[in-house]
């Protein structure tokens, strides 16, 4: 009897598969261009692996008709290499590991496979056959900063992620710029305290993000600067009536509604870019670190409550530095305690900013060790 | 109308009756799934398969992942054969990847392979151990339930561990990123054949048969297996249960902590964000499934990697989403508990007409 009924749901169940289904497996074109992506988490994290694969979607868009993609979710440090390896053996021909743990692995297996050209984002590992690339975010976080301190936000509590050069950076363009902006309107502050941060220790962690955020709110900060991949400190701020800025992707966009304004990555203009490269035989190993000067770097449309004059300096500082005209880390800048990082007349070097360990002043916390 | 009715005796399936039922769940499952995102499961179970047999290399990546789901699934399975519900050997792996980290860094970095690598096994076993202990003695102790305070404490592992790579051992030339330095290379385990196989594979076999030595052809086995069925009666056999319990755990403790090694020593050689990713979770489905049978464990730990390394094809050659592999891993648990009530249940069908009338006040007759 049981047998039966087993045997009568299965063959139910092959046959509704088989009425909902229509095959679309995918077969290749062998004249293509195989490009593929691993990636940190699903595409649908509002965040970061969002922000790479609407990248990916741009690319198809662009380079459909001579390119396959593919794309692996969820592409953890031990995972890998075997993702990696796996490309490979298929035979692809540009692969991308778009976060840090997927440098090492990534490096492995671009030693083994020397005609195939490899891709790390936000590591400093390459090789003849592997290019290092990003974005430089600092440059939205400056811009993001000057908005607040125009605004006249003066007590901005900062979710930041890993206690590593990239958001340290961050933290120290916003904070230059909520300062510029406070100066240029001449509001009185506390100079030591214009930005507080906590951190995740965590590139997301959805609970932490909205309690640390909430922790925040409740010592009266004025603004919340959302850094983690996922809106939710945002959206802690939002449902407190905290105005907030998004990062990675446009908050706003995700519900958190009260974002004055977002920081957002366009991976698409260099995936064309490297894919392109690939394409006419003119792509080499030398790292890429490109900002708003290629729209690498975008800001979200602004919240109807940012007023126009403020917008308009907004986009003039915006103009400049899409002009190339990149001056945020220049001298004169002090460190927490006040003394000189750069004498008036000097300015940070690409590789000082990719090594930066130090928070400049008006950033109130410290770099956990 | 259908009935759930206990049967009056009890179906004894073998291991691998239950493994084929929840098997064969799983696969149903899979098959509504696939045809929900428009995909033919035949289409999508072939392309798992190519993935996991298609080349040796893809099978051996199967076995790397089956290596850490042996350790903690014979983990699981020594203290549930005494009815010890270990749900730590996550936190047991972070323990003896911290302590086969430590060893080979700041303990013995000069050591030469034959010195190194029995040292990193010990210290990681030793490490696993000493975290098993603690709810092993409170349970022997004070009685207090080892399903939460081992499940509580894989959380302070993990945050323990954290604080490890992003502070005092973090790797001076690394940019402040998070992570030790990578391990000395006498630390690597041997890798065989050009692939990711490496020593803890066959280790992970050698503990399996070792365990089943231990559990069925010991008169130490027997007695733990007898405080599993009955612990009173035990009890009253004069079996010194407390000091059974204590190295039951530290046994489960060590096995898991092997787990840790085998990754950081095998695979990721350093400490860093990625070790803690549920495999002494995943180790209670791989032992349940072998009927806590530990010659059985090696296999259902490998029907779990492929699973995952098969799943993982699902998505760069038909583009579905990742989850899969996580939504037919949770169809094999339902299919194992789906299996163990058949055991003690049928079904039986009743015509409608013959129910009896239910009486004014809504109850059954």
């Amino acid at each position: 009897m049981l047998k039966k009924i087993v045997l009568a749901i299965v063959a139910v169940l092959f046959l509704t598969a088989g009425i909902l289904s229509t095959d679309k497996a995918v077969a290749a074109e062998e004249d293509k261009l195989k490009v593929a992506f691993a990636l940190l988490w699903t595409i649908d994290d509002q965040g970061w692996t969002t922000s790479h694969y609407h990248g990916i979607q741009k690319l198809e868009e662009k380079l459909g008709d001579k390119i396959t993609i593919s794309y692996t979710e969820k592409v953890l440090a031990a995972d890998a290499e075997r993702v990696f390896r796996n490309y490979a053996q298929q035979g692809y021909d540009i692969i991308f590991g778009t976060t840090f743990e997927h440098m090492d692995p990534l490096l492995n297996v671009a030693k083994d496979y020397p005609d195939i050209k490899f891709e790390h984002c936000s590591g400093f590992k390459s090789a003849p056959n592997m290019r290092n690339y990003f974005e430089r975010m600092y440059q939205g976080e400056y811009l993001a900063g000057y908005m607040a301190g125009l605004m006249g936000f003066k007590k901005v509590g900062t979710v930041a992620t890993q206690p590593i050069p990239e958001p340290i950076r961050g933290i120290n363009a916003f904070t230059i710029g909520l300062k510029k902006g406070l100066d240029e309107i001449g509001a009185d502050y506390d100079e030591d305290k214009l930005n507080t941060v906590v951190w995740l220790k965590a590139w997301r962690d959805v609970v932490n993000e909205t309690t640390l955020a909430e922790t925040l709110i409740a010592r009266k900060h004025d603004l919340i600067r959302q850094m983690a991949d996922t809106p939710d400190s945002a959206a802690a701020a939002c449902a407190a009536g905290v105005p907030a800025i998004g990062y990675g992707e446009d908050a706003a966009q995700y519900g958190a509604t009260c974002a004055l304004v977002s920081t957002t990555f366009n991976w698409g203009q260099y995936y064309i870019k490297a894919v392109e490269q690939v394409l006419d035989g003119t792509w080499n190993n030398t790292p890429y670190w490109g900002g708003m000067e290629d729209d690498g770097i975008l800001m979200s449309s602004f919240n109807e409550s940012v007023p126009e004059e403020v917008k308009a300096k907004v986009m003039a500082e915006h103009e400049k530095l899409a002009r190339g005209e990149d001056t945020i880390f220049a001298g004169p800048l002090y460190d927490q305690k006040g003394n000189v990082l750069y004498k008036e007349g000097e300015q940070a070097t690409d590789k000082d900013l990719l090594t930066m360990r130090v928070l400049v002043k008006g950033v109130s916390g410290k770099i956990p060790q | 109308m259908i009935r759930l009715v206990k049967k009056s005796e009890v179906t004894r399936y073998s291991g691998l009756n239950s493994v084929a039922i929840a098997g064969f769940i799983a696969f149903g499952t899979g098959c509504i799934i696939f045809g929900l995102l428009g995909v033919n499961p035949l289409t999508a179970y072939t392309v798992m398969f190519k993935g996991v047999f298609g080349s040796f290399h893809s099978f051996s990546e199967v076995l790397v992942k089956a290596t850490p789901l042996t350790f903690t699934g014979l983990a699981v399975a020594v203290a549930a054969v005494m009815m010890l519900w270990n749900i730590g050997a996550e936190g047991q792996l972070v323990w003896g990847g911290i302590f086969a980290a430590g060893t080979a860094l700041f303990l013995l970095p000069e050591a030469q392979p034959y010195m190194l690598i029995p040292a990193v096994l010990v210290t990681a076993a030793f490490g696993g151990m000493l975290w098993a202990l603690i709810p092993g003695v409170l349970k022997a102790r004070f009685q207090v339930n080892e399903i939460l305070t081992t499940l509580l404490l894989n959380y302070v592992a993990i945050i323990y561990m954290e604080h490890l790579f992003y502070g005092p051992w973090r790797d001076p030339a690394g940019f402040g990123f998070p992570g030790t330095a990578q391990l000395p290379e006498a630390a690597h385990l041997l890798r065989f054949l050009g692939t990711r196989i490496h020593l803890g594979f066959p280790l992970a076999m050698l503990c399996a048969v070792g365990l089943f030595f231990l559990l069925n052809k010991s008169s130490w086995g027997y007695k733990v297996r007898v405080i599993g069925k009955e612990q009173k009666a035990a009890s009253y056999a004069g079996f010194n249960v407390t000091g059974k319990t204590l190295a039951v755990m530290a046994i489960s403790g060590a096995l898991a902590g092997m787990a840790g090694m085998a990754e950081v020593c095998g695979i990721h050689y350093r400490l860093q964000t990625g070790l803690a990713v549920g495999y002494g979770y995943d180790g209670i489905i791989v032992a349940w499934l072998a009927g806590l049978n530990p010659l059985f464990v090696p296999l259902t730990a490998v029907l779990l990697g492929a699973l995952f390394v098969g799943g993982e094809q699902l998505q760069s050659v038909l583009g579905l989403p990742s989850t899969i592999s996580l939504i037919l891993e949770a169809a094999l648990l339902f299919g194992l508990f789906a299996g163990k009530a058949m055991q003690q249940y049928r079904l039986v069908f009743i015509r409608s007409d013959s129910i009896p009338e239910r009486s004014p006040a809504g109850r059954p007759e």
